[in-house]
C-alpha cells in the first residue's frame, strides 16, 4: 500500500500545497478572510479552554492542602464545639444555682420591679463617684428613666439612673454625683428632705425640718412624693449630722450610701413605673 | 483510521500544543517540544504519508489561524512535513529511535529556516525563531520524537516489529 501511495500522483499534496499557497498569496482576500474567521471560532477556544484547565489542574494539589487543612480545622473546631457545650452546661448550672442562691440571700429584686441585670463595663477613674458605664442599652430595652440599683450583702439600695442610652450600653448617673438629687425621708419619721451628691462617697440630705430629731444611723429611704425613684428604696444611713446654721431653717445631714458603687460589678437597672419592660 | 479517531487525534494535538506554549513555555523561556511538528511526523510514519498531509495542513491551519501573520505558511510547510516524512520511511527504518530522532532533528531545523525563507518572500522579514529555540528546539523534538511515535501508535510498532 506504502509502495502503490508513493507511485501515484500525490493529488492531495498537490491540493494540500495549492491551498496553503492560495492562503499566502491572497491573505485578505475575502473568502479566506471568512474562511480564518470561521476557523477562529471553532479554534481558538482551545487554547483558551486548556490554559483554563491547566490553571484549574495547576490548584489542584493547592486545593487538595486546602481541603486537608479544612478537615483538620474542621475536626479542631468540633473539638471546641464539644467543649464550648459541656461548659455551657456547665454555666447554665451555675447560672440555675445562682438565682437560687440569689432567692434564698433575697437578693433578688423586690417584687413588683421589672427591669433587667447590666454589668459594669467601665468606671472613669477621674469621675470614680460620678458615673459608669453598663453592658446593656435600647437594644436590651434600656430607656433614660430607669432607676439603678445595686445589691451589696444583705442590702439593696439607690445607685443612680440611666443618664445616657446607647445601643448596647449605658451610663448611668451616681447618687454621689452633684447633679443626682432624689426625694428622701428618714425611716421611721415623717421628715423629708432633698438627698443630692456631693462628687465624693458621701450624700448629703437638706432641707430636713430644724426640730427634726435625728441621729446616726437612721435609714434614709426614697420618698414616696418622688416621681422618678421607687418609694421606700434605701438611699443610704445617716453618718453625721452637721451643725445648725443659725441663719437657715433647715438642717443637713450626711448619709452613707447603703450600696458602695466602687463594690458593685453589676446592677439592676429597673424598669420605670408603669413601663414591664 | 476512522473519523473519531482522527478527530480525537487532531483535537488532543491542539491541546497538547496549547498546554506547552502556554503553561509550560513561559517556565523554560519558550524552550518546549514542538509537538505538532512531532505529531506531523508520527502520523506520516505511522498512518502514512497522506495521513501525515492531511494532518500536517490541518495542525498548520490551527497554528496559521492562532498566529497574528503568513497565514498559509504553517499549512504549507507541515504539509511539507507529513510528505518528505512519509517518503523517507522508504529510505530508512523511521521506526527506530535513532533514525526517526534524525529525521525530526532535519525536520525542525528545516522547518524553521523554511519559515523564515517564507516570511522573507511574503513579508519581505527573515523571521527566526531566536536563538535559544533555534538550537535547542531541535535536539528537544529528537530527544521527545521517540517517545511520542510509541504512544501515538503502540500497535503499529509491534506489527512492524514483528
Amino acid at each position: 500500500m506504502a509502495l502503490r501511495e508513493n507511485r501515484e500522483f500525490d493529488w492531495v499534496f498537490t491540493i494540500l500545497c495549492g491551498a496553503s499557497l492560495l492562503f499566502l498569496l491572497l491573505p485578505v482576500a475575502r473568502p479566506i478572510q471568512t474562511l480564518r474567521l470561521l476557523a477562529s471560532y471553532v479554534l481558538t477556544p482551545i487554547p483558551l479552554e486548556v490554559h483554563k484547565g491547566a490553571e484549574y489542574m495547576a490548584q489542584v494539589p493547592r486545593n487538595i492542602i486546602d481541603l486537608l487543612e479544612t478537615d483538620e480545622e474542621n475536626r479542631r473546631l468540633r473539638r471546641q464545639v464539644e467543649d464550648q457545650r459541656v461548659r455551657l452546661a456547665r454555666l447554665e448550672s451555675l447560672e440555675d444555682e445562682n438565682a437560687r442562691l440569689r432567692d434564698e440571700m433575697r437578693l433578688a429584686p423586690p417584687r413588683g420591679w421589672s427591669g433587667l441585670w447590666a454589668g459594669i463595663v467601665l468606671r472613669d477613674p477621674a469621675a470614680w463617684n460620678r458615673w459608669f458605664m453598663v453592658d446593656r442599652g435600647s437594644q436590651h430595652g434600656v430607656t433614660e428613666r430607669h432607676v439603678v440599683v445595686g445589691v451589696e450583702g444583705d442590702h439593696v439600695g439607690l445607685v443612680g439612673r440611666v443618664l445616657e442610652v446607647g445601643p448596647r450600653e449605658s451610663k448611668v448617673l451616681l447618687l454621689t454625683d452633684e447633679l443626682s438629687h432624689v426625694t428622701a425621708f428618714v425611716r421611721g419619721t415623717r421628715w423629708e428632705g432633698l438627698a443630692s451628691g456631693t462628687g465624693g462617697r458621701a450624700v448629703q440630705v437638706r432641707y430636713l425640718a430644724q426640730e427634726a430629731q435625728l441621729n446616726a444611723g437612721d435609714e434614709v429611704l426614697v420618698s414616696p412624693v418622688s416621681s422618678a425613684f421607687p418609694e421606700g428604696l434605701s438611699i443610704g444611713t445617716v453618718s453625721s449630722i452637721l451643725a445648725p446654721d443659725p441663719i437657715l431653717t433647715f438642717q443637713t445631714v450626711v448619709v452613707a450610701p447603703t450600696v458602695r458603687q466602687e463594690q458593685l460589678k453589676e446592677v439592676f437597672l429597673m424598669a420605670p413605673k408603669g413601663d414591664p419592660s | 483510521m476512522n473519523g473519531l479517531r482522527l478527530g480525537l487525534m487532531f483535537f488532543f494535538g491542539c491541546a497538547l500544543h496549547a498546554w506547552l506554549a502556554g503553561s509550560v513555555a513561559p517556565l523554560v523561556w519558550g524552550v518546549v517540544p514542538h509537538v505538532l511538528l512531532l505529531a506531523t511526523v508520527a502520523v506520516s510514519i505511522t498512518d502514512g504519508r497522506r495521513a501525515g498531509e492531511v494532518f500536517g495542513f490541518l495542525w498548520g491551519f490551527y497554528l496559521d489561524v492562532l498566529g497574528v501573520r503568513l497565514f498559509g505558511a504553517n499549512c504549507l510547510l507541515f504539509t511539507a512535513i507529513g510528505y518528505f516524512a512519509g517518503n523517507v520511511r522508504r529510505h530508512m527504518d523511521v521506526n527506530q529511535p535513532l533514525p526517526h530522532a534524525t529525521v525530526v532533528l532535519v525536520m525542525t531545523v528545516a522547518y524553521h529556516f523554511a519559515y523564515a525563507v517564507l516570511a522573507l518572500i511574503f513579508s519581505k522579514r527573515f523571521l527566526l525563531p531566536g536563538w535559544p529555540v533555534l538550537l535547542v528546539q531541535p535536539l528537544l523534538n529528537a530527544a521527545v520524537a521517540p517517545f511520542l511515535l510509541v504512544l501515538s501508535s503502540p500497535g503499529r510498532s509491534r506489527r512492524s516489529r514483528g
